[in-house]
C-alpha cells in the first residue's frame, strides 16, 4: 500500500496537516477520516508522530476506524523502528495493540526481530493484547539476550496469568539477574498457582528479592508457606515486614481454619513480648487499611498486652472496628481497669470510643463506668454510654436510661428510647414500670415515649388509655402501638380511632388495621372510605389490599373511581396484591381515566402482570393525550416484548410528536 | 380603632339563607329567621379574623376555602351552647342508676355478656361521659365488667378539652364534695378527672349527620343525647334519630333532655315510663313503628 500522501486529498487537508496550530492539525486529521485509507495512510502515519498528543491520539482513532486498517498493518509495524519519534513508536503500539488478534501474526514473525527495542515493543504490546495464544511467544522471550526483553516477557505472562508459564518461570528463575529474578516472582504471585516453596525461598537470602518473596508466598503459598511468612514479621526492612503481614493474613484465610488454629496462631503467640510486636506497631501508622487491618488481626493472634492502646486508638476507624474488637477481646490486659484508666486520660474522641467498646464487646464491668458517662457534658459521650447499656444488656441501669429521655438533647433521647425497647426483652416489668410513669408525665412528648414502650411491651390496657390523650401525636404513637397486640379487642379501639378529629391519628388507625390483617378489620376500613381527608383514604385502600378479599377488591374498585387522583394511585397500588381477572379487569379500566398518573401507574400494573390487553390496546395509548403516558406504554411494552416489539417502536416513531418520547423510542431501537 | 371597619357589619338577608343552608347541610344545625341577628353578632368576630371584608366573602370562604372544615367545626362552638357542667339534670341520672343499669346488667347476664357500651353524643367538653363513668363505679354494679363510654361532638376545640379532663369551677355546680374528693385531683388550680374515671371514656369527632362514620362508634347499649337535637330541623332531627336507632341494641335506651321528644319524629322507640323519668326503648325484637 502507498504510504504517501495522493494528490486526490484536498491541499487544505494537507497543508493544515502543517500547520502551527495544534487543532488545526487534529481537524485535519479528523478529516482524513472521509479519505480511503490507502490513500491517506501516509499522512495518518505522520500524524501518529505528531508533536501534540491530542493530533496522535486523533490519528490512531482515525486509523482503526477504517475498514481497510487491517491491510497495512506492516507499515504500521514499521513505525515501532523509529529512533527519534517516541511518540510515533508509542501510537503505532497503541494501534497494533488494539487490533487485537490481527496483528497477532505480525508481532510474533518479529518476535525475534535484530531489534531489542522492536522485541520489547513486541513483548509488552502482546502483554496488553492478553491473548492466550501469545504465551509461548512470550514465554520464549524470557530467554532473551537483553535483560530488558526478558524483564517485560516475565511482566506480561503475570498480566496473563496462564498455567502454561507456571514451569518455564520457574525455570527463568536460574537467570541470575536481580531484576529479572523480580519481575518472575511478581509474575509467580499474579498467576497465583500452588507451587513448592522451596522454589521460591532461596531467594530470601537476596535482600533486594524478599518482599518479593513474601508477595508471591502470600499468593500461592500454603500450609507449608506459613512459618516462613511468620519469620518475615521479624524482618528489619519495613517494606519487608508489610509483604510478610500482608502475606500471613492471605495464607491463613486460605487455609483451613483448623489448621490455622492449630499451628499458625501457635507460631503467632510465641511472638508474644518480643521485639517482633514493637517492628509490627510501627505499621499501624501505614495510611493502608488492609495493612492495618491485617496488623491488628495480627495482634488478635500474638495476645501481646502492649499492643492493646494501639488497637483501641485504631478503633476509631469505622473501618477497623471489626478487626479491632476480637483483638481487643484476645488481649489480656483489656480490663475494665485498663478501659477506665483510657477512658479518664482520653479525648473525646477517645472516650467515645471506649464507651462504644464497653458495648461491642458485652463488657458487663462497664456499669459503672457507663452509668459515669450519663451525667458527661457532651451528649455524644452520653449518647454512647446509653447505646452501649442497651447492647449489653445491663437491666440495673433502666432507671436512669429513662431519666434520660428528658435529655436536652435528642440524639440521648432517640438513644435511651432504643435502649429501653432492647431492654424490654430482658426485663418487660421493669420497663413497663418506666412506661407506666412515662404515661403520666406533663410532658407530652414523654406520654408518646410511655405509648411506644406500651407497644413494644404489648400492654394493651395502657395503650388504650394513651390513646384517650389529649395530645394527638402520642394518641397516634397509642394507636401504632396497637397494631402489635392484633386480636379482636385492638381491632375494636382502632376502629373507634377512626372516627378521631386528627387526620394523623385516622391514618395511622387505618393502617395499624392493615397490619392486623383481620378479617373484622374489613368493616371499618370500608366505612373509613368516606373520611373527608384523601391521605386517611389512601391508608384505608392500602390495607384493604393488605387483608384481601372479594370485599376489599370492591373497595379498591370503588376508589379507582375518585376524583382524588392521590386515593386512585393508592387503590391501584392495592391492587397489586391481588392477582385475579378481576382485578386485572379493573386496572384496564382505570386506564380510561383522566388523569395521566393514574392510566400510567395502570399500565405499568399491567405490564408488570404480563397482560396481552396491553398490546392489543397499543394505538389507543399512542393516541393518548399526555406524554408521558405515550412514554409508559412504549418502555413497558419495549420490556414485555423485547425485540417482537420493534415493528410497535417503529410504528409509533412516525406519528409521535413529543421529542422526548420520539428520543425514548429512538433509544430503545438503538439497543436492540 | 380609628381607620379600622366599621364595629357592626350587616348580614343582608341572601347572606343569612347561604350561610344557614351552608351550616344546615353540613350539620343539620338549623337556624330560623330569628336566628339572624344572633349568627351577624356570632359570625362577625370571623370576619375580623379571616381579614375578610363581609358576609359575602365568609360565605365563599366557608364553601371553597381549604380551611373550610375546619372553620365549620370551630364556629360550631360560637353558633351552639356548650355550656354544661357534672352531674346535671340529677332526676334523669337518677333513673339511669337506680332503673336502667339493674335492668340493663341483669339482661347482660342473663345472656353472658359482661360489656356495657354508652355513648354521650354532642359531649361537648367531656362532663356528661364523665359523669356517667363516674355513676357507673359508684354502682359498684359492674366490677370486672369491660364497660365503654364513649363522648362523640362536631366541635374540635371541645373535643380537646373533654380528653384533658381539666375542668373549673363552673362545671362543679352540683357536685358533691364527696364525689369532687373520689373522681378529680387538683392541677394548676383546676380539678383533673381521675385516670380510673378516664380509662372508661374515649372521645371521639362525630358530626351526627355522618351516617357512615356513626357506624364506626359500633353498637350501644345506651344513648345519652341531650339538649342537641333542639338544634336541629324536622328533616335533620329524623336522620340523626334513624341514626340513633340503628345504632342501639335491641331493648336499648336513648336519654334525651328534658325539653326534647320524638313527637312527630319517629313511632320506633317505645316510651318507657320511669318511676323518675320517662325514656325511649327500642324495642327488643322487630321494628316497633316507623317515621312520622
Amino acid at each position: 500500500m502507498n504510504q504517501n500522501h495522493s494528490s486526490d486529498i484536498p491541499d487544505a487537508i494537507v497543508n493544515s496537516l502543517s500547520s502551527s496550530e495544534e487543532e488545526s492539525r487534529r481537524l485535519a486529521v479528523v478529516a482524513l477520516s472521509s479519505v480511503p485509507l490507502e490513500k491517506s495512510s501516509g499522512l495518518l502515519f505522520r500524524a501518529m508522530g505528531d508533536t501534540s498528543w491530542r493530533v496522535r491520539k486523533e490519528a490512531v482513532e482515525v486509523y482503526l476506524s477504517s475498514k481497510d486498517a487491517e491491510h497495512c498493518i506492516d507499515a504500521l509495524f514499521n513505525l515501532l523502528r523509529s529512533q527519534d519519534n517516541a511518540g510515533l513508536r508509542n501510537s503505532a503500539a497503541e494501534a497494533l495493540a488494539r487490533l487485537g488478534k490481527s496483528s497477532l501474526p505480525v508481532l510474533e514473525l518479529h518476535a525475534q526481530d535484530s531489534d531489542s527495542d522492536v522485541r520489547k515493543f513486541v513483548v509488552d504490546i502482546l502483554g496488553v493484547m492478553r491473548d492466550p495464544s501469545s504465551v509461548q511467544v512470550l514465554v520464549r522471550a524470557l530467554a532473551d539476550s537483553d535483560p530488558n526483553v526478558a524483564t517485560a516477557a516475565a511482566e506480561n505472562l503475570g498480566n496473563i496469568g496462564s498455567v502454561d508459564a507456571l514451569q518455564p518461570l520457574l525455570t527463568a528463575l536460574s537467570r541470575q539477574d536481580i531484576t529479572f529474578r523480580h519481575s518472575v516472582l511478581e509474575a509467580l504471585a499474579n498467576i497465583g498457582q500452588p507451587l513448592p516453596v522451596e522454589a521460591v525461598t532461596p531467594f530470601l537470602s537476596e535482600v533486594l528479592l524478599k518482599k518479593a518473596v513474601y508477595q508471591c508466598l502470600g499468593s500461592v503459598g500454603r500450609v507449608e508457606a506459613a512459618p516462613i511468612v511468620v519469620r518475615g514479621l521479624a524482618e528489619a526492612g519495613k517494606s519487608v515486614r508489610v509483604a510478610a503481614v500482608k502475606a500471613l493474613m492471605a495464607i491463613r484465610d486460605r487455609v483451613p481454619e483448623e489448621w490455622a488454629d492449630n499451628h499458625c496462631d501457635a507460631l503467632l503467640q510465641e511472638l508474644a513480648q518480643s521485639p517482633v510486636v514493637e517492628g509490627l506497631l510501627v505499621l499501624l501508622d501505614s495510611s493502608d487499611i488492609a495493612l492495618r487491618r491485617a496488623v491488628i488481626r495480627i495482634f488478635g493472634l500474638i495476645g501481646d498486652p502492649r499492643t492493646a492502646r494501639a488497637i483501641l486508638r485504631s478503633c476509631r476507624s469505622e473501618q477497623l472496628l471489626p478487626e479491632c474488637i476480637p483483638a481487643l477481646r484476645a488481649q489480656g490486659a483489656v480490663t475494665i481497669d485498663f478501659l477506665e484508666e483510657e477512658f479518664a486520660g482520653g479525648d473525646e474522641g477517645e472516650r467515645v470510643n471506649i464507651l462504644r467498646l464497653c458495648g461491642e464487646m458485652g463488657l458487663k464491668a462497664s456499669a459503672p463506668l457507663l452509668r459515669r458517662a450519663f451525667d458527661e457534658p457532651s451528649p455524644q459521650l452520653r449518647e454512647f454510654s446509653v447505646r452501649s447499656v442497651g447492647r449489653i444488656g445491663l437491666v440495673e441501669l433502666i432507671p436512669e436510661i429513662s431519666a434520660l429521655l428528658g435529655d436536652f438533647d435528642q440524639d440521648v433521647r432517640v438513644a435511651a428510647l432504643e435502649t429501653l425497647v432492647l431492654l424490654a426483652d430482658l426485663d418487660a416489668s421493669s420497663v413497663g414500670r418506666v412506661a407506666a410513669d412515662l404515661a403520666v408525665s406533663d410532658n407530652p412528648d414523654k406520654r408518646r415515649d410511655a405509648a411506644y414502650l406500651s407497644g413494644v411491651l404489648r400492654d394493651g390496657d395502657r395503650l388504650s388509655m394513651l390513646m384517650k390523650d389529649e395530645d394527638d401525636l402520642v394518641r397516634r404513637t397509642a394507636v401504632q402501638g396497637l397494631a402489635r397486640l392484633g386480636g379482636d379487642d385492638a381491632v375494636h379501639h382502632l376502629a373507634l380511632a377512626l372516627t378521631d378529629e386528627i387526620p394523623g391519628v385516622r391514618i395511622a388507625a387505618a393502617s395499624s388495621l392493615g397490619e392486623t390483617g383481620k378479617q373484622i378489620a374489613v368493616e371499618p376500613l370500608v366505612l373509613v372510605m368516606a373520611d373527608p381527608d384523601p391521605w386517611v383514604r389512601c391508608a384505608a385502600i392500602r390495607s384493604l389490599g393488605r387483608i384481601g378479599g372479594d370485599i376489599p377488591l370492591a373497595a379498591i374498585e370503588n376508589a379507582l373511581d375518585e376524583e382524588d387522583g392521590l386515593v386512585s394511585l393508592a387503590a391501584l397500588d392495592a391492587l397489586r396484591r391481588f392477582d385475579t381477572d378481576r382485578s386485572r379487569q379493573f386496572a384496564r379500566r382505570a386506564t380510561t381515566s383522566g388523569n395521566g398518573d393514574v392510566v400510567k401507574a395502570a399500565i405499568e400494573l399491567l405490564a408488570e402482570r404480563e397482560d396481552p390487553w396491553l398490546v392489543e390496546h397499543w394505538n389507543e395509548f399512542l393516541r393518548h393525550p399526555h406524554w408521558d403516558v405515550r412514554n409508559t406504554v412504549v418502555r413497558c411494552v419495549a420490556e414485555k416484548l423485547g425485540q417482537e416489539a420493534l415493528p410497535l417502536l417503529r410504528e409509533a416513531l412516525e406519528t409521535e410528536t413529543d421529542d422526548l418520547v420520539r428520543g425514548r423510542i429512538v433509544e430503545i431501537l438503538e439497543k436492540f | 380603632m380609628i381607620f379600622g371597619r366599621e364595629p357592626e357589619t350587616i348580614m343582608t338577608e341572601e347572606e343569612f339563607r347561604l350561610i344557614r343552608d351552608l351550616i344546615h347541610s353540613h350539620c343539620g344545625i338549623f337556624f330560623d329567621t330569628d336566628a339572624k341577628f344572633l349568627l351577624e353578632k356570632r359570625l362577625a368576630r370571623r370576619l375580623d379574623q379571616h381579614q375578610l371584608p363581609g358576609f359575602k366573602e365568609y360565605y365563599h370562604f366557608l364553601k371553597y376555602s381549604r380551611g373550610k372544615d375546619q372553620e365549620l367545626s370551630d364556629i360550631m362552638d360560637i353558633l351552639t351552647t356548650n355550656e354544661t357542667y357534672f352531674f346535671r339534670e340529677e332526676f334523669q341520672l337518677n333513673a339511669f342508676v337506680g332503673e336502667l343499669l339493674p335492668e340493663l346488667k341483669a339482661v347482660k347476664e342473663r345472656r353472658g355478656d359482661r360489656t356495657i357500651r354508652i355513648w354521650s353524643a354532642g359531649c361537648s367538653t367531656g362532663e356528661e361521659p364523665y359523669t356517667i363513668a363516674m355513676l357507673i363505679l359508684e354502682t359498684g354494679l359492674f366490677k370486672n365488667w369491660k364497660i365503654e363510654i364513649v363522648g362523640t361532638d362536631i366541635s374540635h376545640r371541645v373535643l380537646q378539652h373533654a380528653r384533658k379532663g381539666l375542668y373549673g369551677k363552673s362545671s362543679f355546680r352540683t357536685t358533691s364534695p364527696e364525689r369532687s374528693r373520689r373522681f378529680f385531683h387538683e392541677q394548676d388550680g383546676l380539678y383533673r378527672v381521675n385516670d380510673e374515671v378516664r380509662s372508661l371514656v374515649t372521645i371521639s369527632h362525630l358530626n351526627l349527620l355522618d351516617e357512615n362514620r356513626m357506624i364506626l362508634l359500633g353498637k350501644m347499649d345506651i344513648i345519652f343525647c341531650r339538649n342537641v337535637i333542639i338544634y336541629f330541623d324536622k328533616a335533620a332531627k329524623r336522620l340523626v334519630v334513624e341514626s340513633f336507632y340503628r345504632s342501639l341494641r335491641e331493648g336499648g335506651y336513648l336519654l334525651l333532655g328534658h325539653a326534647e321528644s320524638l313527637l312527630n319524629t319517629t313511632t320506633a322507640f317505645a316510651l318507657k315510663h320511669l318511676k323518675s323519668d320517662m325514656v325511649y326503648q327500642k324495642p327488643s325484637s322487630g321494628f316497633g313503628g316507623g317515621v312520622v
